[in-house]
């Protein structure tokens, strides 16, 4: 059974994304490793979660399907560069970030950005979608789509077990476990 | 050296290059050198336009990109010079204009203007074609072999601060998507913007 890491990878290649820009946090490294071994991808690993959003619009005016990959702290480092280049824009970017903060994320230092992500991403007008179910990654294809309709990033959020390199609950440490 | 006449000698060798200008004096001086609305101004988002180009050039590997950042953007983001390491796109140049000041911004001195060698830092990403000029006869005479490589190149050019006024771009945001995105499109035949315009 594929994980769900191999899911993701296979939802970019439905919904055609040929570049990949990211920056891991903990979580996300698995699907990174996969995106940075595949030759469908253009992967380009950042310094700096800021880039990202420029690399992607780049690849936008290319003609190609973009995605960039963060941590929920690296969307918010990223704020002013989403504001100024995609939304006053109007360039579409998909971004896919790891669900930080929750009850099931034992950083302390996750907590403040799990507070605040998603009104943040509410007051950007970014629209998002949440996947805690493997048969819900599916919604990475439409929404691809829907940053090229609204013309704005859109951004699906994976929780911890979705991001897991097995596919199995069991491998996760309990919360409090791994401080 | 003149920002203007820097642009000058490179307005007369401007051809297919697509051209991303940051925002501030990039834009404006490279407006104000061309009139031309093919270029992508960006007029905010310090610090991206040599990300911006990456994207492109990595996704359009058969045509040339020109980047025009200026020192207080490349300072504000300097990981740029590690990505752009990483990857080297032989199709891109990333000029950086060195004015030691932020121009728009009556000319507030940036921080370590004295001391920074923006050569020396792409140098020590891993960059090995970073060049600097302040004399407009060296550069004029050096340039072309520089973007015939047909290699990643970065480019610093001391220039002066300006004092005269500069045109601002006539145009914003989404008006200089389209126009951006269509001038690639004709001529390169990327899909920007799909059979439906969007």
């Amino acid at each position: 059974m594929a994980t769900g890491p191999e899911l993701i990878r296979d939802a970019l290649v439905g919904a055609n994304v040929r570049l990949a820009a990211s920056l891991p946090d903990d979580w996300l490294s698995e699907l990174i490793r996969l995106l940075q071994q595949d030759p469908r991808f253009i992967h380009v690993p950042v310094a700096r979660e800021e880039e990202i959003a420029g690399i992607c619009s780049g690849a936008f005016f290319a003609g190609l399907n973009a995605v960039g990959i963060m941590g929920c702290a690296g969307f918010l480092a990223s704020v002013h560069e989403l504001a100024t280049l995609n939304l006053m824009y109007e360039i579409p970017l998909l971004l896919l970030l790891s669900l930080r903060g929750t009850i099931e994320d034992p950083r302390v230092y996750q907590v403040v950005q799990g507070r605040v992500t998603l009104p943040v991403m509410e007051a950007l007008g970014i629209p998002y979608h949440i996947v805690e179910r493997q048969e819900q990654i599916g919604v990475i294809g439409p929404a691809c789509e829907h940053a090229r309709i609204a013309k704005r990033p859109v951004a699906v959020l994976f929780t911890r077990g979705i991001l897991a390199s097995v596919h199995t609950h069991e491998s996760v440490p309990a919360p409090g476990a791994a401080r | 050296m003149k920002v203007a006449d820097c642009f000058a000698l490179l307005a007369e060798r401007w051809q297919r290059e697509l051209v991303i200008c940051a925002l501030g004096t990039s834009s404006r001086e490279w407006y104000a050198a061309t009139r031309s609305d093919r270029p992508f101004y960006m007029l905010s988002s310090m610090g991206l336009a040599p990300s911006f180009g990456l994207g492109l050039a990595l996704g359009l590997p058969g045509e040339r990109v020109w980047v025009f950042d200026g020192d207080g953007g490349l300072s504000v983001n300097l990981s740029t010079l590690l990505t752009e390491a990483s990857q080297q796109p032989p199709n891109m140049t990333h000029f950086v204009l060195s004015n030691r000041v932020y121009q728009v911004l009556a000319r507030h001195p940036l921080g370590n203007a004295a001391r920074t060698d923006y050569v020396a830092m792409a140098r020590g990403a891993g960059i090995e074609r970073a060049y600097s000029f302040d004399d407009l006869a060296v550069f004029r005479r050096e340039i072309d072999e520089i973007l015939a490589a047909e290699r990643f190149a970065f480019v610093v050019l001391e220039v002066e601060a300006e004092a005269r006024p500069i045109p601002h771009i006539p145009w914003e945001g989404p008006e200089i998507k389209y126009r951006f995105g269509r001038h690639v499109e004709a001529q390169t035949g990327a899909a920007v913007f799909g059979p439906a315009g969007y």
